[in-house]
């Protein structure tokens, strides 16, 4: 059940500890799913226009025109986009290691068991058992799989043997953000970024919780607020440790 | 306050290493190959790497360090694992051995549903024999009402449809049959027997009702160039949805993930060579099949020749991989 499913899938490592990568949830599959359903949508609608114009000279197909080959017409128009559509997420998986453009939004990814981006094989299977996965209608059998199994996969990534994790590469912002954390001098740099979290979850926070957090790292930096400090004076101070080492 | 003002000295010494460790990483990933240095140094990193990330893991207090390791290593395993991509030589494995091996451990599936299939077409073929009118179960009206006129269904499909649209459209049906009887299978086999019982009992009951009006011969010189191996990856379909169903309910020693994911690995090695043969199948059939100028020893070169192909390409090292030897 998904209360007890491990948030972490391990992969082991020769002479090491392993991975430990973060499995991802219906949620996040869903979210992924989603986007990446109106990004293959307007990938095949892009692709009617092209067609059309190769095959018929027009802009948008007019399947009212008669002639003895409006059927191969109509086909070499639409055919394209149907493919385009269907082998959206099969080449986009192969081609990115695991990933999709609505999956790297969504910061997740598909590795195997071994923690490796999945090969052709496994990609292909995973994607044919879209036919049952979407059963009866919107992915239902997907989705209740992903909630009920412990690693959170539907029935194409139990077959395929590929998992859904977060993936979420290091960006350049926070490759920036962590040298010049190491660049700076005379605080902690644990102190630092526990500030900075505190600050960017600041409005999501309980307001009691976060001023008691944001005077408990204070003193801890021995940067101690008054009494009486209002939000405002805490998150200058928090924004002063991390922003600031001197 | 002492062991993290530890910790994070520790950060900075460490954190220094990590960036030149990801710029290594990054630079590696935008080549195809490597020196053996360079290569020598990945390793070298990602064994540092699994140290420092112990050390984050228990003793750290720093989310974003935490994740940064993580990241990092995660990309240095991924890159060290990197395969080669070499399609000529994967599709010769695919081909000389992946594929005999699976179909080798799939005989008796093959041989429960091949008996299955035949007895499904025997009960439509009797069961239409008996009762004519039953062949509405599995037929159109129209197509009904074109074989009480005399004629087949097929007659004159190329003055209707080009053979290369025709050919597309056959072999994309039979490629979603095909895949959507393997894929049922998890199903407890339910799926995917019901698939090929219908396939089978349509067969048979067609055969019957065509027989009846005299157009059985017909029906059967339609068939023959391009039926053998389509129903030949049906059955084949059946019996990879079958492993696939018994990996649910009957996954042995190993974990029910498992051993879907075995019978998984095995079904795509298969169903990929038998798409490929569903193709040809679907190529013979809009462009041959439909022609009435195509002689009878032409068809039954071509069906036969076509399926000793297929049955080579399955029966292919079979000896040897009984013999406990693959490919």
């Amino acid at each position: 059940m998904a209360a007890s499913a491990p948030e972490y899938f391990r992969v082991d490592g020769a002479g090491g500890p392993g991975l430990e990568l973060r499995i991802a949830g219906a949620g996040a599959r869903a979210y992924a799913f989603v986007l990446d359903l109106h990004f293959r949508f307007v990938a095949a609608l892009l692709m009617l226009p092209v067609t059309t114009r190769l095959v018929d000279g027009r802009w948008w197909p007019d399947f009212t025109t008669p002639g003895d080959d409006a059927q191969s017409r109509a086909f070499f128009m639409l055919v394209p986009a149907m493919l385009v559509y269907l082998l959206y997420h099969p080449v986009l998986e192969w081609w990115l290691g695991g990933a999709t453009p609505g999956k790297r939004i969504a910061g997740v990814g598909l590795v195997t068991r071994e923690g490796l981006p999945p090969g052709l094989l496994a990609i292909l299977t995973r994607n044919v058992f879209r036919l049952v996965d979407s059963l009866p209608f919107m992915y239902v059998v997907g989705l209740l799989c992903a909630i009920f199994t412990r690693e959170q996969v539907r029935l194409g990534d139990l077959v395929a043997g590929t998992v859904l994790v977060y993936q979420r590469p290091p960006r350049r912002a926070d490759r920036e953000r962590f040298a010049a954390l190491l660049a700076e001098g005379e605080l902690p740099v644990a102190f630092r970024e526990v500030a900075r979290d505190l600050l960017d979850r600041w409005p999501a926070l309980d307001p009691a919780a976060r001023s008691r957090l944001a005077r408990d790292l204070l003193a801890g930096a021995g940067r101690p607020p008054a009494a009486d400090a209002p939000d405002a004076d805490l998150q200058a101070a928090l924004a002063a440790v991390a922003g600031d080492g001197r | 306050m002492s062991s993290r003002r530890a910790f994070g000295d520790w950060l900075l010494r460490r954190g220094t290493y990590w960036l030149a460790a990801d710029d290594r990483l990054a630079a590696a990933r935008r080549r195809r190959r490597l020196t053996p240095d360079e290569a020598l140094d990945l390793a070298s990193d990602y064994r540092e790497l699994a140290a420092d990330m112990a050390f984050v893991r228990t003793a750290g207090s720093s989310p974003r360090a935490r994740d940064f390791v993580e990241g990092l290593a995660a990309g240095l395993h991924a890159e060290l694992h990197r395969r080669r991509v070499r399609p000529l030589a994967a599709i010769r494995q695919l081909l000389l051995a992946d594929f005999p091996v699976a179909m080798h451990a799939l005989r008796g599936h093959l041989a429960v549903v091949t008996a299955s299939f035949l007895l499904a077409a025997a009960a439509g073929w009797l069961l239409v024999s008996a009762e004519p009118a039953a062949v509405g179960l599995v037929a159109s009206e129209d197509m009904i009402e074109t074989v009480q006129r005399g004629e087949l269904w097929t007659d004159g499909l190329l003055t209707v449809v080009p053979s290369s649209l025709l050919s597309v459209q056959i072999f994309t049906n039979n490629i979603v049959v095909a895949l959507t009887t393997c894929c049922l299978g998890i199903f407890f086999v339910l799926g995917t027997g019901y698939i090929v019982a219908l396939n089978g009992f349509m067969l048979g009951a067609t055969f019957a009702y065509t027989s009846q009006h005299d157009l059985g011969l017909a029906l059967l010189r339609f068939v023959t160039a391009h039926g053998p191996v389509e129903l030949s990856v049906i059955v084949v379909s059946g019996a990879v949805g079958v492993t696939l169903g018994e990996a649910v309910f009957r996954p042995g020693d190993r974990s029910r993930a498992a051993a879907l994911a075995a019978a998984g690995a095995r079904a795509a090695s298969v169903m990929t060579v038998c798409l490929v043969f569903l193709v040809g199948a679907g190529l013979i059939e809009g462009y041959l099949s439909p022609d009435p100028t195509f002689p009878w020893w032409a068809r039954i070169t071509v069906g036969i020749g076509y399926w000793i192909v297929f049955a080579g390409c399955v029966t292919r090292g079979w000896s040897r991989a009984a013999a406990g030897t693959a490919g």
